[in-house]
């Protein structure tokens, strides 16, 4: 019988998707686009997620465990589709290349700062390889263990307390942000949450007990959570201004961290983060590879993972330079954030039509 | 096979990453302290490096005139047959001539440079800063090792503020509050903490005494574990030892004119040394005692306080306080907040408490 997967792990699977770089810079971004008390913004910005969620948990309940695939060709020619398909699996493995390359390039702020980049990447692309060349049920697991390698560095927010004011978190509402306030704004911040819609790839591999949502929930929350504390953390300790001058304010709090035995344990923590980074780039390449399983199955085993591996080096090789590839990520997860909201919208309305096709009777078809 | 191909080349990257960007200890110089000097009728600055020598015996001083400290670096490098690198800096010192001008623009680069830690030790140094560190303070092995001691010492005490390049930072570029430095000054044999450095923005404005640094301190945050001796008016001497402090800044009232500052400062110490006649064994004498030492503590908060809202510095951060008071933010940014900050109302309440009084009992 063909594992499945439990709602646990989708919970511990979509956390280590949507948390990654974007974790470094999260104050940062939330104080410039939102000034003070932007957490609750952020917060704002967490229950826009929530109800995208909401959006494919109904998919999930029309479809009663189809694949979006399967929904999406019974009432589409493919040779509309394929191209479709083809476009997207690009569009992914770009995404999860750039996201790669961010987090290459804020290690080498750190350590590392002369060796070639794409030096470092390569090695990234090999996991990515490795990973991607398992099933999602493995990759599930692996989540789990990536979500403990780093999950514990909470504790360490409790170094800050003592250098933590409630007067640097100010009385005021969205003051003095360092942008001008537009709908922008909110893109930018929304950027951390972006990687829940995996989930809907996921309707066929999870338990059939109606749980995959609960999982996704969990996840969701369990990123907010992280990076809320984060923020929270980062805003009383650094104050308004200092944060927003501040690149990437997590790499200098583990910096700040002295204990008497040991100092600079930003150099040891900092690779932790490849698996949170790691796993957004593998999640997206497993969605790229869903699609172009999907359109052709004359290739051998794992020469479409190679394909996808070399695809991905291509792309983290473009950009030369961190704001090249801040650019990258930002302008990429804009298009993924539009494309979250709109496809379940697609999806229900394709699910409505056969359902009025059938005669108010869904197709009960299983794949 | 394949996993075991695999599994070979992960280990193989775990023990080559150190292949690459290497830094071998002993062609690097590794900068410990660095002095900053105005240059007379120029805005270059004077930039003097003390490398302690791998044997800790003896230390390299390199010095140079140049525009920023990374371009002295680079001069160093030169005419130096190591590398000079950054990441063991422990301490930066500023010329008080050169604070007087403005700090800022010379501390860039510690926070832009990863390699420079966030603990780094600001100081001023009254008189020239590259003197002081190029001297060699017997019996102390390394000049290095000497300061950063007595910084620690003298801040674990509470004799210094807490002040580090983050705590400087912070304070800079944040509203509504100040940066302060310890001051230190050279001595035909020593290096003594003489204060605490002011600051309005980066300019280096103002001092508090060695004297009362300690009572700053009291003020700025929380101490455990400092001693503090108190002449009351009659010439005794107490000593409070073993102090834990607590400390309260509140604002009240909502419109600028009606706002008060009240300055909350609370001492719990024992009694280590007593020169007058009062028996101890007596609560209400300790009560009488602690009641001339909340005076005192008062009328040097009070003193301190009147000086920062002279010198319109704001080392408390007392224009925070007013900020978060004030209905808007646009109301905040429009007035003159130095202004506001020195022309509040202060009330001052000192609170001194003896929790016993030493092992001496008289009868």
């Amino acid at each position: 019988m063909k594992e499945k997967l439990n709602y646990v792990h989708v919970a511990f699977l979509i956390y280590v998707t949507q948390s990654n770089v974007f974790l470094f810079s999260v104050p940062r971004i939330v104080a410039e686009n939102f000034g003070s008390n932007g957490w609750i913004g952020f917060l704002i910005c967490s229950a826009a997620g929530l109800f995208n969620i909401f959006l494919y948990s109904m998919v999930y309940k029309l479809a009663k465990g189809r694949s979006v695939f399967d929904i999406i060709e019974q009432s589409m020619p493919k040779a509309l589709l394929y191209p479709v398909y083809l476009i997207l699996a690009v569009f992914w493995i770009a995404l999860g290349a750039f996201v790669g390359k961010q987090y290459v390039n804020v290690l080498q702020t750190v350590t590392f700062p002369t060796t070639p980049s794409m030096f470092i990447y390569i090695f990234y692309a090999y996991m990515l390889y490795l990973l991607l060349i398992k099933n999602i049920y493995v990759i599930g697991k692996i989540g789990i263990l990536f979500f403990l390698s780093t999950i514990w560095m909470v504790v360490i927010l409790v170094y800050f307390l003592p250098d933590w004011s409630f007067s640097n978190l100010t009385p005021f509402l969205f003051q003095s942000p360092s942008v001008p306030f537009s709908f922008d704004n909110w893109l930018e911040v929304y950027s951390g949450f972006i990687g829940y819609e995996l989930a809907v790839f996921l309707f066929p591999y999870a338990q059939q007990d109606n749980k995959l949502f609960k999982g996704v929930y969990l996840g969701h929350l369990l990123v907010t959570a992280v990076y809320l504390s984060v923020i929270l953390a980062a805003f009383g300790f650094y104050g308004l201004q200092y944060l927003q001058a501040d690149q990437f304010p997590l790499v200098d709090m583990l910096a700040y961290v002295e204990l008497s035995f040991i100092n600079r344990i930003e150099n040891l923590l900092l690779p932790f983060f490849l698996y949170k980074s790691l796993m957004t780039t593998v999640m997206y390449a497993w969605a790229a590879l869903l699609m172009l399983k999907r359109m052709t199955r004359k290739f051998k085993p794992k020469v479409l993972e190679a394909v996808i591996t070399l695809t991905s080096i291509g792309f983290a090789s473009y950009p030369k330079l961190m704001r090249d590839t801040q650019v990258l990520v930002r302008q990429s997860i804009y298009v993924e954030i539009m494309l979250a909201f709109t496809f379940p919208l697609l999806l229900m309305m394709l699910l409505y039509w056969q359902k009025l096709r059938n005669g108010g009777r869904l197709h009960e078809s299983k794949n | 096979m394949r996993a075991k191909i695999s599994v070979f080349i992960l280990i193989a990257v775990l023990f080559l990453a150190s292949c690459s960007d290497q830094k071998i200890i002993e062609r690097l110089g590794f900068t410990r302290l660095s002095a900053f000097d105005s240059v007379e009728n120029s805005d270059d600055i004077r930039v003097t490096s003390n490398i302690p020598k791998a044997d800790q015996k003896g230390r390299f001083i390199l010095s140079s005139v140049a525009r920023t400290s990374k371009e002295a670096r680079i001069t160093f490098s030169r005419e130096n047959n190591r590398r000079i690198v950054s990441g063991q800096l422990r301490m930066v010192l500023f010329g008080d001539s050169l604070a007087g001008k403005g700090v800022w623009k010379h501390m860039d680069t510690f926070v832009r440079d990863s390699a420079i830690s966030q603990k780094l030790f600001i100081a001023v140094v009254e008189g020239n800063a590259g003197a002081l560190i190029s001297k060699e303070y017997k019996p102390y092995p390394t000049t290095s090792d000497y300061l950063t001691r007595l910084v620690e010492t003298n801040m674990d005490a509470g004799l210094i503020p807490k002040a580090n390049l983050f705590t400087f930072t912070r304070d800079y570029m944040n509203d509504g509050v100040d940066p302060v430095a310890p001051l230190i000054k050279q001595d035909a044999k020593s290096v003594k903490m003489t204060g605490v450095a002011l600051f309005q923005d980066d300019r280096y404005v103002g001092r508090i005494e060695q004297n009362k640094s300690i009572i700053f301190s009291f003020l700025h945050r929380k101490v455990t574990g400092a001693d503090l001796s108190i002449s009351l008016d009659d010439g005794e001497q107490i000593m409070l030892g073993n102090i834990t402090s607590k400390r309260k800044l509140k604002v009240t009232g909502r419109s600028l004119d009606q706002m008060k500052l009240s300055v909350h400062v609370e001492l719990h110490g024992s009694i280590q040394e007593y020169t007058g006649d009062l028996d101890l064994s007596e609560g209400a004498n300790q009560m009488k005692l602690e009641s001339l030492m909340s005076d005192s503590l008062k009328k040097t908060v009070t003193e301190l306080v009147d000086m920062f809202q002279r010198k319109k510095v704001d080392p408390l951060g007392m224009g925070k306080l007013i900020r978060n008071r004030m209905g808007s933010y646009e109301e905040w940014k429009a007035i003159d907040q130095r202004k506001a900050v020195s022309e509040i109302e202060v009330e001052v309440e000192a609170v001194v408490r003896v929790k016993d009084y030493g092992l001496l009992q008289e009868d």
